[in-house]
Parts: C-alpha cells; structure tokens; sequence
C-alpha cells in the first residue's frame, strides 16, 4: 500500500514539473507569431534576462538569454566586466541555485522530452560521469570567458564564442526556425551553420540515450547554478531520521546522492527523490530544519 | 565547528552575497549595461544562429 502510494505521489510530482517545465518554454517563447514571419520580438522585456538557457534570437524569446548578455556586455567596446548580467545570474542562483533548471529551462524541458524516446539508454559510470561533469566548467572559463577576452579586435569587441561555436540551444531554437523562415538568411549559411548543426545532433543522440546530456556535461548556465547549490536560500537538507537505504539516489537521473550531498552542484531540484524517501528525511525548500548534511 | 555555527556562517554568507549581488546590478543598470543586453537582444544574434 505504502509503495504505491509512493509510485502514485512520484508520477504526481512528475507531471507537476512536466506542466510547469511546459509554461515555461511557452511564456519564454510567448511570441508564437513571429514563427512564422522569421523575426524576432523587440520589446523593453528584453532588458531583463531570463534565468534559463533560452536564446534570444529565438523568434520567440521575450526576454534575454543570460549567457548571451553576459558575452554580449564583456565583449562589448564601453565595458569588460558585465555587472547587472553577472549580478542577475548570481541573483537566480542564490535564491533557487539550479532549481530553474528542473523546473524552467526550456532546452532542459526539450532534453527531458527527447530521452522518453524508446531507445535503449547508456549508464554512464560513476567514476566518467564525475569527471565529465567538470566539462561544463571548462566551457563556462573558455568559451565564456577566456577566448571572448583574448579575441578583442583594437576597439576591444569580440564573438560571443560560446553563441557561436557551441550553444545547441541557440540551432535549435533561433537557427533553424529563422533559416526555415527567412530567405535573406539562409543565403548566408557557411561552414560555421554545418559545424553547430553536427553539434545539435550529437545533443539530441545524446539526450536520447542519457539523461540531460547537455545540462549534465556542457552547459555554462547549469555550470554557474550549480556552483550555488550549496549556498542558495533554496536548498535540500537530509535529516538524521535518514536510514541510508539509497532509495533517493537510486530515482536520480542527474545521478546523485542526496543523502550523501544533498546539495550537489548536479541536484536540478526534481524533487523526486524527497517523494521516495521511507522515514521522509530529505527536505526541500527554504527552512531551517535540523540535518546532518549541507 | 558545530552544526548550528555552521548553519549561522552559512546564513550570513547568504545575505553577504545577496547585498553584493544587489549592488552589482544597480551599478551595471547606472552604467548602461542594459541598454547593451537590449541592443544584443532585438537584433538577431547571427552567431547565435550559426551564420555569423
Ligand atoms: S543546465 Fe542549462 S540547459 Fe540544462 S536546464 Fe540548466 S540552464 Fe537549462
Ligand atoms: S538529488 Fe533529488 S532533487 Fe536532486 S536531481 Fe536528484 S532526484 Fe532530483
């Protein structure tokens, strides 16, 4: 009886988040006409970034993509160091830490939906899986970072390199939905269009068969959320009523252990492993209740 | 160090933050770095696309 309680409360979460994840790609998309007419809405919303990977030249995108901005504002000639874009970011990081990546991101949302495909699914080992997750990091310096700084032409402006030789996110959602649209763009389709769209594809085998493959290994977004999980007003706390069954990490795709790390730079906030727990010891949310572990 | 000073530690490096954080954004709003998110954001990004 208790078990299939617990199956019934899971499926509920699930669909819960499924729903949720689903407005969020709708509102941060909101402008479904321009789909059609190949453009791209202008409006003031685009001062403000949003706290998820949703490019914004995504036609339609009505606000900015944080990762974008930030690239956009370092690389630009009047400043090197982006204030309000870093600010924002580490303002949605202290307050939900990756928390919009379970419950908003758009490109997770579509990952999600890719890997329910019926193919057969690869287990990444432990040992791979936690030295691939540092790839995120090294994307985030490099091409974040790094190669934008050290490309500045003499009036210090430089490519967004992440947009530009990476972001599948930006294909997907801006590439070829404008290119399928509008004539004057598709002329100008080179080499550069070929290499991200081999990128993209290698994303969505990937996604096909493991869980969240970008978020988990490549995103810069999820890299900088992440880095917050430990400290952010939302957390996860494990209570000393825990048992050390394992149940909670044996349900988590992002493969981790909430019991051991309940704050884990991996943790999206699912909520699903707080759902099967026996004695109720993992908690998430704002409080302040007892814990063994931070 | 125990659990509870822990716990404090942690709570004020929150708010630190959160006051920093603050700050960062007021001072890159006075600066005009919106006006540079905007300009990125209603012009379509051709290296976000791929062609650029
Ligand atoms: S890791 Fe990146 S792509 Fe994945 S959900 Fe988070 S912001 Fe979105
Ligand atoms: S630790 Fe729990 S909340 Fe975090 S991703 Fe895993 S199942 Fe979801």
């Amino acid at each position: 009886m208790k078990t299939n309680n617990r199956t019934g409360n899971l499926s509920k979460q699930r669909k819960k988040r499924m729903l949720i994840q689903a407005m969020g790609a709708l509102i941060f998309n909101g402008n479904w006409k321009n789909f059609i007419n190949g453009n791209i809405y202008k409006g003031n919303l685009k001062n403000v970034c949003v706290p998820v990977l949703n490019c914004y030249s995504c036609p339609g995108a009505i606000g900015a993509c944080p990762i974008g901005s930030l690239q956009a504002v370092n690389n630009s000639h009047q400043f090197n160091f982006a204030f309000y874009v870093i600010g924002l970011i580490a303002l949605f990081g202290i307050t939900m830490g990756r928390w919009f990546c379970g419950w908003l991101c758009p490109f997770g949302w579509i990952q999600e939906l890719l890997h329910k495909i019926p193919l057969k699914k690869i287990k990444v080992k432990p040992t791979v899986h936690k030295k691939a997750t540092r790839l995120k990091y090294v994307l985030l310096i490099l091409f974040v970072f790094v190669i934008p700084f050290f490309t500045q032409d003499p009036y210090g402006m430089s490519s967004p390199a992440f947009c530009k030789w990476i972001c599948p996110a930006g294909t997907l959602e801006a590439g070829y939905p404008l290119l399928l649209t509008n004539p004057v763009l598709r002329q100008a389709v080179g080499y550069i269009f070929g290499w991200k769209s081999f990128l993209l594809i290698i994303t969505i085998f990937f996604s096909i068969k493991i869980f969240r493959f970008f978020c988990k290994y490549a995103c810069p977004l999820g890299a900088i959320y992440g880095m917050f999980n430990k400290i952010s007003f939302y957390h996860m706390e494990c209570s000393s009523d825990c048992i050390k069954c394992g149940r909670c990490s044996g349900v988590c795709k992002m493969q981790v252990e909430p019991y051991k790390t309940p704050n884990s730079a991996e943790c999206i906030r699912c909520g699903e492993c707080v759902e099967v727990c026996p004695v109720k010891a993992l908690k998430l949310g704002f409080g302040n209740e007892k814990s063994n572990n931070q | 160090m125990n659990l509870k000073s822990n716990k404090l530690y942690l709570r004020i490096i929150r708010y630190v933050l959160l006051i920093l954080i603050v700050i960062s954004i007021v001072y890159g709003i006075l600066r005009g770095e919106v006006q540079i998110v905007l300009r990125n954001a209603v012009n379509i990004c051709l290296d976000c696309i791929g062609i650029g």
